[in-house]
């Protein structure tokens, strides 16, 4: 369910009206610009009509609530392997989301699995084959993402194959300002321990706004 | 083939019909072909194998009670990630040694990262000896 708030906000704007997109405001930028962590595909200024412009957003709109819909209805099956995924990865450490990385990297890190960070976490093939299918089904490059994902994404590099998130060019960034001594202390311990600040963190959900970092508080950059 | 099954259930007749029950008996057979003169699994034995500090896999001094804690009635602490882990005794924590699967995994992965290597049957039989049987 949690999910959907993310994917509601992730929205492709499929539009079927000649090939060049442009911003839509007048003192627009660039194209498909990320503004606000959305992502606008808008027609191409010569095309562009305040009716027809309207129509786009009602598409917006109805692809939004579209995806919602999607992933507020996940079949009783993919639950389970949700679930399933959450029990097993998450057992040693917070399950990251899938949407976290592409599926390359998730490949490499389950046939990497008896030396996983300097641990082994071998299981049985049939579970391995289980939780690798479910995170090919979700990773970054498999569905439409938003947000943090999205600029994770964004920031990862075609030749790239990160297995920590915490590697990549936009968690880096994002983080940079934290004082050491906020991230070895026992409450956190590492800067992988994302629940440790990012209240919210197991349900997918990395705003601000929610974040609280023990004996410091609220955290704005 | 029959004597020997026999005398595992013997061992572990207590216990034959559960999950732990069911391993211990595998892990007997196992045991005594890998060394005919296995006469059975010792909680103590297991004790010294729970506590005893390896470098590990990760190159660092540890021992299962690095994550576990020194008491098995107590929840652990994952020594790397920080992760809570729930009492590994049974006595404390009845959902314990509850699946023939999970026992594999578990003792597969942790005796391969502090021990770096697979326990032998005997080895693995002594420490679920030693964590059924703790505090009771």
């Amino acid at each position: 369910m949690e999910r959907g708030k993310y994917l509601a906000i992730a929205m492709v704007a499929v539009i079927g009206l000649g090939g060049s997109v442009l911003l839509a405001d007048d003192d627009a930028e660039h194209r498909g610009v990320s503004l606000k962590g959305k992502y606008y595909l808008i027609p191409a200024a010569d095309d562009y009509e305040h009716d027809r412009y309207e129509e786009y957003e009602k598409d917006e709109r109805h692809e939004k609530r579209r995806l919602r819909s999607d992933s507020g209805e996940l079949s009783e099956k993919e639950k389970k392997e949700a679930a399933f995924y959450r029990k097993e990865c998450g057992s040693c450490h917070m399950a990251y989301q899938p949407e976290f990385l592409p599926k390359r990297s998730w490949k490499k890190m389950m046939d990497g699995l008896e030396h996983h960070f300097g641990t082994d976490a071998e299981m049985e093939s049939e579970d391995k084959e289980r939780i690798k299918a479910y995170l090919m089904r979700n990773a970054a490059d498999s569905k439409p993402i938003a947000e943090e994902f999205k600029e994770i994404a964004d920031g990862i590099a075609s030749y790239e194959t990160p297995l920590r998130i915490s590697r990549t060019y936009y968690f880096r960034k994002e983080h940079r300002k934290i004082p050491e001594e906020l991230i070895m202390q026992k409450e956190v311990r590492s800067i992988s321990n994302c629940n440790a600040c990012h209240t919210r963190a197991e349900e997918g959900s990395y705003s601000e706004r929610e974040i609280v970092i023990p004996h410091y508080g609220h955290w704005e950059d | 083939m029959k004597k020997i099954v026999l005398v595992c259930i013997a061992s572990v007749s207590f216990l034959s019909a559960t999950p732990l029950g069911e391993y211990l008996l595998q892990l007997s057979v196992q045991a005594k072909r890998e060394d005919p003169s296995f006469s059975g699994f010792d909680a103590k034995r297991g004790e010294k194998i729970f506590y005893s500090e390896q470098v590990g896999k990760r190159g660092e001094k540890i021992s299962c009670a690095s994550c576990h804690t020194k008491d098995l009635t107590s929840f652990g602490e994952n020594y790397f990630t920080g992760k809570k882990i729930e009492p590994l005794a049974p006595v404390a924590n009845p959902k314990r040694l509850g699946s023939v699967r999970n026992m594999k995994k578990w003792l597969k992965r942790n005796f391969k990262d502090v021990y770096n290597k697979e326990g032998t049957a005997q080895q693995k039989g002594d420490v679920l000896i030693f964590i059924s049987t703790y505090g009771k």
